[in-house]
Order: C-alpha cells, then sequence, then structure tokens
C-alpha cells in the first residue's frame, strides 16, 4: 500500500490519516464520480464527497467504532459505502429543496416517520452546506462588487446590512437618517443587479 | 451643492448635537431640484423625533408631524404626492422612535390613496422586521423565516372564492405536506397593524378557527400582540421581533 512500514489498519498510529489519504483517497474519488455526475444540479465534486466520507470514516475509526476490520479489502468496502451514502443523501436533500420552494412545507412523510429523523425542507436548504469552491467563487464575486462601491460608506451599510443590522441602527452608526441608508441600499442593488446581468 | 450635499449637511448638524437650520438649507435648494425640499423635511422630521431631547422652538412642535412642514414647502403641499412623500417619513420615526402608530387610522390621512396602508406595513417591515417561527412535536428544529409584507396562511379550500380575490398579494404561506396534503384547512390572513401587534382575519368561508379559548368565525378578525402563537394544525406559529433587544416605538 504505502513505502511506510506500518499496519493500515492501525488507526491510532500518527501516520495513520496520511496512509488512509494516500492508499484510498484517489480510488474513492473515481468511485464516485459517476454518482455525483448523475445528479442534475451537482451539489457537490467527487472530491468533497470522497473527502467527507474519509473524515468520516477516519473520525469514527479512532473512536473505536470498527474493530473487526481484517483486511485493506474490507476498509476499501466501507469507504465505499460511506461515500455512496453521502451521494445518496446530497440527491435526497435536493430533491426535499425542490419541492420546498419558496413556501414553508414541510416533509408529511417524515412527519410520519417513527423513526423519528426528521427533516424539513426549509430547513434543509437554510443548513444546507457551501462548498469550499462555491464559497471562494461568492467571495470574489463579493469582493468585486464593494471594490466597486464609490466609498467606505456605501461599503459600511452593505456589510452591516448583509450582517443582519436592522435599517435604524445602520443609520445610527452613519450618522445620517433611514430614508439615506434606504436610497443607498436601493442604489446600489440595483447597480449590481445590472452588473451581473451584464457579465 | 448636490442634493447629497444638502443633506448630508443637514445630517452634520443635526449630528453636532443641536437642531440643523433647515430654512437655510431650503434656500440653498436648487430650483430645478425641488423634490430635494421635500427630502431635507423628510430627513429633520426624523431627526427631531430621533433626537433624546427633541427641541420645540416657534416653528415645530418636540414631535413635529407632516402637516408642520406645509408652510416651508410652500406650493409644493398641494401635490399629494408630496404629502404622501413627508408622512412616509412620520410614519417611519414614529414606528422606531415614537408612539407606533396603527396603520389604519394612519393611512385614513391620505384617504384618496389605494393601498397606501400596504405600502405603510411594507415599510414598517423593513426597518422593524419580524420573524415568524414555526414549532411542531414532529419537527425536529424550528423552522424561522422573515415576511417583509402581508401574507395568508393556508390553501384555498372548497367553496372559496378564486384568488385573488381573497388574497390581497401572492404572498402566502402553506403548511402542508410534501405532496401538498393539506395539514389545516384553516385560510388566516396575517396583517401587521403596528409595530408590535398584528391582525389575524379568518378569511376562510367554511372553516371555524380555535384560537385558545374562543373562536373565530368566517370573516372575523382579532388584534395580537407580538409575541403571539398561533396554531395552524399541529404547526405552532409564532410570531416576534427579530431584534427584541432593539427598543422601538411603544403605543
Amino acid at each position: 500500500m504505502t513505502e511506510k512500514d506500518s499496519d493500515p489498519l492501525d488507526f491510532a498510529h500518527p501516520d495513520a490519516a496520511e496512509h488512509l489519504w494516500d492508499a484510498f483517497y484517489q480510488r474513492l474519488r473515481l468511485a464516485v464520480r459517476q454518482r455525483v455526475k448523475e445528479i442534475r444540479r451537482p451539489v457537490a465534486s467527487e472530491s468533497e464527497v470522497a473527502l467527507s466520507a474519509m473524515n468520516s470514516f477516519f473520525n469514527r475509526a479512532r473512536n473505536g467504532q470498527f474493530p473487526d476490520l481484517q483486511s485493506e479489502d474490507e476498509l476499501w468496502r466501507l469507504l465505499k459505502t460511506i461515500a455512496i451514502r453521502k451521494t445518496n443523501d446530497l440527491r435526497k436533500n435536493l430533491r426535499a429543496q425542490k419541492r420546498g420552494g419558496n413556501h414553508a412545507v414541510f416533509n408529511q412523510a417524515e412527519l410520519d416517520n417513527n423513526d423519528g429523523r426528521v427533516d424539513a425542507g426549509v430547513e434543509a436548504a437554510t443548513t444546507r452546506d457551501v462548498s469550499p469552491a462555491l464559497e471562494a467563487e461568492l467571495s470574489d464575486l463579493m469582493q468585486v462588487l464593494m471594490e466597486r462601491l464609490p466609498d467606505q460608506r456605501h461599503r459600511d451599510v452593505i456589510l452591516l446590512k448583509l450582517q443582519g443590522a436592522p435599517i435604524p441602527m445602520i443609520a445610527e452608526h452613519l450618522g445620517t437618517t433611514t430614508r439615506t441608508v434606504q436610497r443607498m441600499i436601493k442604489k446600489i442593488e440595483s447597480e449590481w443587479h445590472a452588473d451581473l446581468l451584464s457579465s | 451643492m448636490s442634493d447629497m450635499d444638502l443633506l448630508e449637511r443637514l445630517d452634520e448638524q443635526w449630528s453636532a448635537g443641536s437642531p440643523a437650520d433647515l430654512p437655510a438649507l431650503l434656500h440653498q435648494v436648487p430650483t430645478d431640484q425641488r423634490h430635494v425640499s421635500q427630502e431635507l423635511c423628510a430627513a429633520d422630521l426624523e431627526w427631531r423625533w430621533r433626537s433624546d431631547e427633541s427641541p420645540a422652538d416657534e416653528t415645530f412642535p418636540a414631535n413635529p408631524r407632516a402637516d408642520d412642514y406645509a408652510a416651508m414647502l410652500e406650493g409644493q403641499w398641494q401635490d399629494i404626492q408630496c404629502q404622501k412623500n413627508i408622512m412616509e417619513a412620520e410614519w417611519c420615526a414614529r414606528c422606531v422612535w415614537g408612539d407606533a402608530p396603527d396603520v389604519d387610522e394612519f393611512a385614513a390621512r391620505l384617504p384618496t390613496l389605494d393601498n397606501w396602508s400596504t405600502e405603510l406595513t411594507r415599510q414598517l417591515h423593513s426597518l422593524v422586521p419580524w420573524t415568524i417561527e414555526l414549532t411542531s412535536p414532529s419537527l425536529k428544529h424550528p423552522v424561522a423565516f422573515g415576511a417583509s409584507g402581508n401574507f395568508v396562511v393556508g390553501r384555498q379550500g372548497r367553496g372559496d372564492p378564486p384568488a385573488p380575490a381573497w388574497v390581497e398579494k401572492s404572498d402566502r404561506v402553506i403548511i402542508a405536506n410534501s405532496h401538498f396534503r393539506i395539514i389545516s384547512r384553516a385560510q388566516l390572513r396575517i396583517r401587521r397593524t403596528r409595530v408590535r401587534e398584528m391582525e389575524m382575519t379568518n378569511v376562510s368561508q367554511t372553516t371555524r378557527h380555535k384560537l385558545g379559548n374562543t373562536t373565530l368565525f368566517a370573516k372575523e378578525s382579532t388584534r395580537l400582540s407580538f409575541p403571539c402563537s398561533i396554531s395552524v394544525g399541529e404547526v405552532n406559529m409564532t410570531f416576534s421581533l427579530s431584534d427584541p433587544l432593539q427598543t422601538y416605538g411603544t403605543e
């Protein structure tokens, strides 16, 4: 498996994570690639799914949850199972979001579920993780949009608004009126909308 | 001097701790930008309500109304849009820093304007947002959302007139399952009437709605103060201000 002399199933070893990575990450990525592609609107890449699966497995292994693993083959089958279940969860969450739309819609089938695991469509949407790639892209986009604002005052308005500050509080912070703040926000939204449409 | 410069001058004067010299600023407004006069008056009105020690002088009372600016706006005040503009500034200032007036009483001041109360409510929501939280014994976590205007809870039932006859706007909250099977036949119009008050109307023609120890019959309304809760089937909806720590206008 690797060049190092150590038992790959010894998860207590200090190099265990690295060994696991070297041995299985690329294989796992390839194993889930087709399944991730089949999700029409991909919410994660195969790398993210593989990484998440390995993370889940490793944390549980370190806690002693898999004492009966005997071979690398068994380990591989377990990792693959975890990764496949994660892609299935992605597909299920995506379907739940589509049903939820803009209304507060509950999943009745899950409300009736006696296993006790309940997810609400809106809740699933609001707690969906943003992938690192998407987060980076959004951060870049935000930076570009912020740099186009005429001055720091406008940037302060938007930053406070994004942080959820109520308009009266923003007005007080800037030493102006709520009408001025609302006018600034409306102007910025209009310009950003035009920017995004033209790009 | 541009319109924004004049408004900034007014803000600076008020921020320095004393009333702005509104007449002097109005004198500097270019004749082709008369709308700036309205914005200066609207801003001055807000500052007077905001100030801890709202000064009363020979021109203005301590907490002015829109009409107190009529003389300063001269011929513009005859235009109903000008009156609406300054009154909306008064509405916002009184909601946030003043006596939180009732939306219907306020809208009655300009009775010829259609749907003005809806617009006033929208402005109230933008300044003092509220949060609606849904809980249920079957729900793992509460679900919270905000609404920027009035809305209707429920789905149109048999025997009710078709929308939009009974829905002012398309804003609607449906309490149903993933296949839109209705959990409750309740149809309730929720309308915010004050900073901390809402009106609930049973817009169903066929279904009564139990509210605590009372029953809301078809077409009946009741007013509830925040925070408050209503039940729709097995789901509980709790209404409260999004920022309960902020001190807003009080009735």
